[in-house]
């Protein structure tokens, strides 16, 4: 019984960690697209996103299904339930980076507003967190789930300071308007996801704990 | 230790090998570069070590890639139950470094090399009794000038001279520049050529980017420091720091084709004498300079 569970388990972490390296990749290609101007990355990221929803349904499925096989207690049921609740902040990460993605090919063939340093910035943070999600979840480790946390108090910093940025750059010239707008909506996505990853953090958190609060507070 | 696992440990380059669908075994290397821990990495999935999908499907379909892992860039390479990973994120840096030089040498020939093509076309037009002489005088003055500046010399200390000394230079290679204003009392003791280089730069982005009128002037900055600066009336910008940064443009370059790297070579020019380039905003207008030695007083001819 227990074999055929762990069996499970394990079919199901391998899924989702397969999950994470989709949307990292999803992230990496859209934001070359912007970064780089790279059109066929950008497409590529938004093409990405099929695959990881389809990816997610598959894993629900698993989920439920070893639930109703195998009624799971304790830690494995906490770790069931981490994935479900997980997977729809994955795809919502994931949808926010097809979103980079669309504004990276409209604003592909132009001259760039400025070089895209504090955007480029946010994208390597939240490559980190997806990178210590993936490894809280296989490792099941505790201190790069609190990691995770932290990076993400760095990502809503630079989103503030890109939005003032932007802002100055708006009020300073009309001309910049549609593009700076373009920017603060291509900023507001890379803040969403972090969020998203926070937010799996914090239930790989309540797996590794059995606690929902205290997150944050060391690591 | 047997010998052959003894040299995979020293090993620099990571090695992983695997039995079917786990790991059997991970050098330091490797648990490096995939941010884990060796010992525990032996008899787990490999899935659960790699964490990276384009990495399985290498492990079980053999070939090779070149990845982003944990922020390093690793060319990863499968070989039946043995995945190969080195990191070459310093090598990559370090043609992206040369990949930046050469682009900053590219843009300081570009302005005199188009300044020269001009005044050809100056020479094919048929010019004025008088005009020949002078056309050809400065295309040799400015390809000794190029000449030097490929061969690294030229930029020595020198006896005190003024600024404009090299306006009518600057006039023939940057038609705009004719409506500069100058007051440049001040004299300096920095090599001719990286000041003209500096200037054509800063000269250049006032007229492309700001607004008129243009001035060029010096002033003490500090007892020993001139500041030599290209002033114009346009509006302030949100970050001038920025600006000096490879690529960083502003947003009066928004529409405009350029490269971004003006500024940043016109600061590695004036740490070369030993200044500093800035840039910075005045009541009614910006003012983009570098900080110069000042000379002693300069003998009038």
């Amino acid at each position: 019984m227990r074999e055929a569970l762990d069996r499970d388990l394990n079919r199901i972490t391998e899924h989702f960690l397969r999950m994470v390296s989709l949307v990292r990749e999803q992230l990496q290609l859209a934001t070359a697209g912007l970064v780089e101007q790279d059109v066929e990355r950008a497409k590529a990221a938004v093409r990405l996103d099929r695959e990881v929803d389809a990816l997610e349904l598959e894993i629900e499925n698993e989920v439920l299904a070893a639930i109703a096989r195998h009624q799971p207690v304790a830690r494995d049921l906490r770790f069931l339930a981490t994935v479900l609740k997980a997977l729809t902040d994955l795809e919502r990460a994931g949808d926010y980076a097809a979103h980079v993605a669309e504004d990276a090919l409209a604003l592909a063939g132009e001259p760039p507003l400025k070089k895209y340093i504090v955007l480029g910035e946010m994208a390597e943070r939240i490559e980190t967190m997806l990178d210590l999600i993936a490894k809280a979840i296989a490792e099941r480790d505790l201190h790069a789930a609190q990691r995770v946390l932290k990076i993400d108090d760095d990502v809503d910093d630079l989103y503030e300071q890109i939005v003032r940025e932007l802002l100055t750059y708006m009020m300073e010239d009309p001309r910049t308007l549609s593009k700076a707008l373009a920017l603060m909506r291509v900023a507001r996505s890379y803040e969403r996801l972090g969020d998203h990853l926070e937010n799996i953090a914090e239930r790989v958190f309540f797996w590794l704990t059995g606690r929902l609060e205290g997150a944050g507070d060391e690591g | 230790m047997n010998p052959w696992r003894a040299a995979w440990e020293a090993s620099e380059e990571g090695v992983v090998l695997f039995e079917g669908e786990r790991v059997r075994y991970l050098n330091p290397a490797a648990a490096r570069l995939l941010d884990t821990d060796a010992e525990r990495a032996a008899g787990r999935p490999a899935a659960f070590v790699l964490r990276h999908h384009r990495l399985l499907e290498l492990v079980r379909r053999g070939g090779a890639a070149s990845l982003t892992l944990y922020g390093r860039r690793v060319a990863a390479r499968a070989q039946g139950q043995a995945l190969f990973l080195r990191d070459e994120t310093e090598a990559v840096r370090a043609r992206e470094a040369l990949e930046q030089e050469r682009r900053l040498l590219a843009h300081e020939f570009r302005t005199p090399v188009a300044g020269l093509l001009a005044l050809l076309e100056v020479l094919e037009s048929g010019p004025e009794p008088g005009e020949r002489e002078q056309a050809l005088s400065l295309m040799r003055e400015e390809a000794a000038r190029l000449l030097r500046l490929a061969q690294g010399q030229g930029q020595g200390r020198t006896p005190p001279w003024r600024l404009d000394e090299l306006r009518p230079r600057l006039e023939r290679l940057l038609p705009g520049a004719r409506t500069l204003r100058w007051s440049t009392p001040h004299p300096v003791t920095a090599g001719r050529d990286p000041i003209f280089q500096v200037l054509l730069n800063l000269v250049e982005n006032a007229l492309r980017y700001g607004k008129p009128p243009v001035e060029v002037r010096t002033r003490v900055q500090t007892p020993g420091v001139v500041a030599v600066e290209v002033v114009d009336a346009g509006e302030p910008l949100a970050d001038y720091e920025r600006l000096f940064v490879p690529g960083g443009r502003g947003m009066h370059a928004a529409g405009v084709r350029g490269s971004g790297l003006g500024l940043a070579l016109v600061r590695r020019i004036a740490r070369g004498w030993g200044g500093e380039a800035y840039g910075r905003r005045l009541e009614e207008g910006n003012a983009f300079g570098v900080t110069v030695p000042e000379g002693e007083g300069v003998e009038d001819a």
